[in-house]
């Protein structure tokens, strides 16, 4: 893959992520979404599944295109492909923060970790280092999170 | 000139007195005199509030004169520094040494200028997120592929200066 195709894929990649919200599933699965998203001009399915392995490749999109992208480590060895921009409202803020996600899933994108909640997930902490009530994020929702938190408490409106 | 020479040598007679210099016991380890406190600030409190005596009246027995305590307001806007001056139980003199706003939330409406929209517009490499100009609807920046980073454009372009 040359130049141009990888940052195709990191677009469309974004591009489903924005779509799903949040994915999960095999790898293969997902290259075919993107594929499709594509359209014609895609690269071969091996490229593109080899070019989002790479860690570089993961690490760019989620610091440059809002977009996450990882193998979980437990069993089931899923991939998750997580969008994490947010909203620039904080009436919308607010009330993404006051759902009650399960016990064992991120509250951010939902997605359950069952059985692996204590090593997947890390408990919220606010701006003093305390750990806020029961909720549980990926490390990778935290930043968006935390945003979402601030927008809410810098627009006044009670949580 | 002589006389000037003269004079230059009377200003200097009291300059020669002796130097008491410090005892040993006049210097400490900083942590072992005083203390550095780290406090969460609600965010309605401003920087006038802050130094007054009521916001630290349940806290100010802990703290010593010459203690610094470092604020951070809890909504992230604005990081503090005060030095304790005079401390006891309900009430405490502090003196505002620093005060950093720290750079608003880009995410926000607060960083957009008024009559700007931003969207996402789709994957291709001249769309993904771009900035319009809700007057005319003339696309001020595209092919950016995060918010801030269109934000960030709008903001450096000409017309907005």
């Amino acid at each position: 893959m040359n130049e141009a195709d990888k940052a195709c894929v990191l677009r469309h990649t974004a591009h489903v992520a924005k779509h799903f919200i949040a994915y999960r599933g095999s790898l293969d699965k997902l290259v075919e979404l993107i594929r499709y998203s594509i359209g014609t001009a895609a690269p071969a399915p091996e490229d593109v599944a080899h070019f989002l392995r790479c860690e570089s490749t993961q690490k760019l999109l989620e610091s440059t295109y809002e977009t996450a992208l990882w193998c979980s480590n437990d069993h089931t060895k899923s991939w998750r492909l997580i969008c994490l921009a947010t909203t620039a409202d904080p009436a919308a803020a607010a009330r993404l923060l006051a759902r009650k996600a399960p016990a064992d899933a991120c509250a951010f994108c939902w997605q359950q970790e069952r059985g692996w909640s204590d090593k997947t997930l890390v408990p919220e902490q606010d701006v003093g280092g305390a750990f806020v009530g029961a909720v549980l994020l990926h490390p990778t929702c935290v930043r968006s999170w935390r945003r979402l938190r601030d927008l809410v408490a810098r627009s006044g409106e009670p949580v | 000139m002589s006389k000037t020479l003269s004079d230059q040598v009377e200003q200097e007679a009291p300059a020669a007195e002796k130097i008491t210099p410090l005892v040993r016991s006049a210097v400490q380890f900083a942590e072992s005199r005083n203390n550095r406190f780290s406090a969460i600030i609600p965010r309605e409190v401003d920087k006038v509030r802050l130094l007054q005596s009521g916001l630290w009246s349940v806290v100010s027995d802990q703290f010593r004169s010459m203690d610094r305590i470092d604020c951070i307001w809890a909504d992230r806007s604005a990081y503090a520094e005060l030095l304790v001056i005079d401390a006891g139980r309900g009430f405490c003199h502090v003196l505002l040494l620093n005060h950093w706003p720290l750079p608003a939330l880009l995410v926000s409406t607060e960083g957009l200028p008024p009559g700007f929209d931003i969207r996402y517009e789709g994957p291709d490499a001249e769309a993904q997120w771009c900035c319009y100009r809700l007057a005319d609807n003339v696309r001020m920046v595209c092919g950016k592929p995060s918010r801030d980073a269109a934000l960030a454009a709008l903001l450096d372009s000409a017309t907005l200066r």
